[in-house]
């Protein structure tokens, strides 16, 4: 049994189905995520979680206690013992930096004295000691939010929700942030539920992800599976630079790793067994590399540069071949210029073939 | 229930299977029993604004067309719609509260461009002074301007007469026009200054670039763009004028120029009082209100924001150049006319032994003041009773603004609409109809109200709770529900929300709502006038029965006292809340 079990979760708002049967499990100790695009119900998913928000059907228990089921069961969120890190923060403007982060432990009639300890504690946590008697409006965005992440932590949660904590940082500060909070989340070794539509962010931060559609679970496994072994054209295309093109099946012959598009592209990958339906041959836009390379079976495939935008850390093409456009990033050296004809070679590795639809 | 509801369909002979019967009542028997249990706070609610709003207004209907034997009858809306005074007071009351509005959107309209928008020196104390006649009321207006410009012992007149112009009678169409355009352009000042701070600067610097002068840039781009919000000022001044009673009873009434609410206080205060002859008037000036306002929200409803910026962004200013000094004096004269010469004639009259227009600086003396608070009960008990019906008014509607703003701001009921309508009832009742609708609420129910301070404290409540209401929801509709999430997860109950989050974030909606009805119900004359009872009187009824007879040198005394009172509130609110009171827009 896992340590944060969801089973078949329905929840609609009115004709809308915010979650349409959503399961998954979480161990102790173990950070995941919930990553898709807004409006795929992942906010409601972690809410539900958190108790904010009620559930039709299904099943939601942590650490052997059911939190809610069937919508007869409803824990209430003051009870449930789980901590939240809001989108906009949430801290409480009226109130100091300790009052903040030591409500929750006065509520819980904590003596003062170990109220201050524990705000001290969680305060080194995230790197902003004696800050206790600021108020919120005094502190940066990003500071306000390591506070949120404080506050949370300091109530010791059996379990930790994050709601978007990053997207009201400035890029460069967001980037930062992922790492440490990455660190901290390691150190603390409390189990999470990231939520986030940002796949980068995700990435960093968590032991697992899970991409959801329309209120459904579509695919979960580790950052490196989801994005070299995505199964559905959403989750390919989802984590950015995607290549997908429909498969002519007669042509092919999927056994021995030989694929031909529709387009007439002829592309070597990996043997595939049996078919999905609608196929479509897929590869990431940074698995180009150029050379003529001997390497036993890769593909080498000679384009024509259609548009090339540097970056600063790659260049981003976009090529045509065989008729067919092609998003390439390739290194920074060397040097391609538009209407430039260059070889590019792909390795049979990164070339798989996935279902058009889940 | 279950059973009850089983052996119902059995004798209708439906056949329903035992097992799909159960479990189908029950689960509806449960979603209604969270359903009741979640609703029945709100239903509470619903059912005591019903009582307190709606029925009045039904009584209104019933006495307009019943008869005191019982009977349904149209001769009331017969006699008041075919007999000349009541066709005349009609068209006077329109025609005085036309132009009056006019004077008011002039004065208001003119005083919030010169304050936001031009280089005009003391633009912090011209803001305040365009708001004080407010809060000074055209009631006590009124009563010092009919001092100024009383044609026999009026200061001004004596001054005029001496250089032979006069004198001017202030008791008049036009002197109603002049004291009720002075004393509601606050309303249209209020209304135009935020459409004028809330508008994209960035939309008048482009007219600039496109060549417009500063001038042009008014009158095609900053007009048209802040229209709505003074069309809607001017509606809502329009209906305020309408439903007033307190100028035209002081400054029309001694010369025979009736309005429909002083025929209402008339024929209610007559014997025997003829009820539905004063109902079908009011009925009449709710349908003038009702119009205006649904007009009005119209306006604002459609209003898109897109020329409201979200970055806070300085205006540019316009230099006014040569005229900069004469207009600061017109607004100067304004403040002399609104506030400070009624304030010095009411405290200079209160200081005199016998007002008789004369100045008599050799005489001052605090006779009035020693006679209220060493002789005078009717009158010092007048002055607590004016604290003590404010003081609880004022809590109590804050009491209630707070819990329907917790309804309307963080329930999903679905009776939201129904309370937010009925909040807004009252704003459609003039003071003085508001007074004879409680009257007649309250005079068969068999509750110890009628006849005694309750009915003057269910007055105020319902009269001016509406405005507690908006002052704690527009803030309440700010404070983001995540920080109340953001407590529920760290373990708050919903009591301990309230306590540490809503309520600390909802004080300065608390406190300026609580200033802003205690001042409103110490300075009302339109709500008590009818509703007081002997023990009850408070400071307004005494000034206006005063009035009535002519004691100028007690009631201006009386009216210093208000003054007072009034200025002690407000600084101490300031000071302690560091809230600024306004009167209410929207």
């Amino acid at each position: 049994m896992s340590f944060l079990e969801v089973e078949n979760v329905r929840k609609d708002f009115g004709d809308y189905h915010a979650l349409r049967d959503v399961s998954f499990a979480v161990e102790k100790g173990e950070v995941v995520t919930l990553l898709g695009p807004s409006g795929c119900g992942k906010t409601t998913m972690l809410r539900a979680l958190a108790g904010l928000e009620t559930i039709d059907r299904g099943r939601i228990a942590l650490g052997g206690r059911e939190l809610a089921h069937d919508g007869r069961v409803h824990l209430a969120a003051e009870k449930r013992g789980i901590g939240m890190v809001f989108q906009s923060y949430a801290l409480w403007p009226h109130k100091t930096i300790f009052e903040n982060i030591g409500l929750g432990l006065r509520l819980k009639k904590m003596p003062q004295a170990d109220i201050a300890a524990r705000v001290r504690w969680a305060l080194d946590i995230v790197g902003l000691p004696g800050s206790e008697s600021r108020f919120p409006s005094s502190l940066s965005g990003g500071q306000q939010q390591r506070i949120s992440l404080a506050r949370a932590l300091a109530l010791e949660p059996t379990c930790l929700l994050f709601d978007e904590p990053m997207s009201n940082l400035d890029v460069s500060l967001r980037e930062k942030m992922r790492f440490e909070i990455r660190t901290i989340m390691n150190d603390a070794g409390i189990t999470s539920v990231y939520v986030t539509h940002d796949h980068e962010e995700a990435m960093v931060v968590s032991d697992r992800i899970m991409i959801m559609q329309s209120g459904r679970i579509v695919q979960q496994g580790s950052p490196r599976e989801i994005y070299l072994r995505p199964k559905s054209r959403f989750v390919a295309e989802f984590l950015g630079g995607a290549n997908l093109f429909p498969l002519d099946v007669e042509r092919s012959v999927p056994v021995e790793g030989q694929f031909v598009t529709t387009g007439g592209l002829m592309l070597r990958g990996s043997p595939v067994e049996a078919l999905p339906p609608d196929p479509l041959v897929f590869f990431r836009a940074e698995a180009l590399r150029h050379g003529s390379a001997e390497e036993e079976g890769a593909t080498v495939l000679r384009a024509t540069v259609e548009s090339a935008c540097f970056l600063g850390g790659a260049i981003q093409c976009g090529l045509r071949a065989s008729g067919m456009a092609i998003a390439a990033s390739l290194p920074v050296v060397p040097e391609v210029s538009v209407g430039e004809q260059i070889e590019l070679v792909l390795s049979p590795q990164s070339v798989s073939v996935i279902a058009d639809c889940h | 229930m279950s059973s009850c509801r089983s052996s119902t369909s059995e004798m209708r002979g439906i056949p329903v299977t035992r097992a799909e019967y159960g479990t189908g009542t029950q689960a509806m028997a449960r979603r209604l029993g969270r359903v009741g249990r979640r609703e029945a706070p709100v239903l509470a609610t619903v059912i005591i604004l019903f009582g307190l709003v709606v029925v009045p207004v039904l009584a209104m209907v019933c006495n307009s067309v019943t008869t005191p034997q019982g009977g349904l009858s149209g001769r009331y809306w017969a006699e008041v719609l075919g007999t000349a005074r009541y066709l005349r007071a009609i068209g006077h009351t329109l025609l005085l509260a036309i132009p009056a509005t006019a004077l008011a959107g002039v004065i208001g309209l003119g005083q919030a461009w010169l304050i936001v928008r031009s280089d005009l020196p003391g633009k912090r104390f011209l803001h305040m002074a365009s708001i004080v006649p407010f809060f000074l009321s055209p009631f006590l207006g009124a009563v010092a301007w009919g001092m100024l410009l009383s044609p026999h012992v009026g200061l001004f007149n004596r001054l005029f007469m001496l250089v032979g112009i006069g004198p001017v009678d202030i008791y008049s169409s036009l002197g109603i026009i002049w004291v009720t355009g002075l004393y509601y352009a606050p309303y249209v000042y209020l209304f135009v200054q935020s459409a004028l701070h809330n508008l994209d600067p960035s939309v008048e610097e482009a007219a600039a670039i496109s060549g417009l002068c500063p001038m042009g840039t008014f009158w095609r781009i900053t007009l048209p763009l802040i229209s709505p919000a003074l069309i809607s000022a001017l509606l809502l001044t329009l209906v305020a004028a309408t439903g007033q009673f307190a100028v035209p009873a002081l400054l029309g009434a001694p010369v025979r120029i009736r309005t429909m609410t002083t025929y209402i206080y008339d024929l209610s205060n007559m014997f025997p009082p003829r009820f539905g002859l004063a109902a079908v008037l009011s009925l009449l000036l709710v349908v003038i209100a009702a119009a205006g306002l649904v007009v009005q929200k119209i306006l604002l409803g459609g209003r898109s924001f897109v020329t409201v910026s979200a970055r806070a962004r300085k205006h540019t200013v316009v230099p006014l150049g040569r005229l900069r000094l004469p207009l600061f004096g017109v607004l100067m004269v304004f403040v002399l006319a609104t506030t400070v010469l009624p304030i010095v004639m009411l405290f200079y009259a209160s200081l005199v032994p016998h007002y008789d227009g004369s100045l008599a600086f050799h005489l001052l003396t605090f006779a009035h003041y020693r006679e209220i608070f060493l002789s005078n009960h009717l009158v010092e008990s007048a002055v607590w009773n004016s604290l003590w019906f404010a003081g609880i008014s004022a809590t109590v509607s804050l009491l209630l603004a707070v819990w329907i703003s917790l309804i309307m701001n963080r329930t999903r009921s679905p009776l939201r609409g129904l309370i937010d309508f009925m909040v807004t009832i009252p704003a459609a009742i003039p003071g003085v109809t508001l007074g004879v609708a409680l009257l007649w609420t309250w005079i068969d129910v068999p509750l110890p109200v009628y006849g005694t301070g309750w009915l003057l404290f269910i007055g105020y409540i319902v009269g001016f709770m509406p405005f507690a209401v908006r002052a704690v929801s527009s803030v309440h509709r700010q404070i983001d529900v995540v920080l109340e999430d953001a407590l529920r997860m760290a373990g708050g109950n919903a009591l301990q929300r309230l306590r540490h989050v809503t309520l600390p974030l909802l004080k300065p909606g608390i406190a300026s709502g609580w200033v802003l009805v205690f001042v409103i119900c110490v300075r009302e004359l339109d709500v008590p006038v009818l509703l007081y009872s002997p023990g009850n009187e408070v400071l307004s009824v005494l000034i206006f029965s005063r009035w009535e007879d002519g004691d100028y040198g007690m009631l201006a005394a009386m009216a210093a006292i208000q003054i007072m009172l009034i200025t002690v509130v407000l600084i101490a609110a300031s000071c302690l809340f560091r809230v600024e009171v306004a009167p209410p827009t929207s």
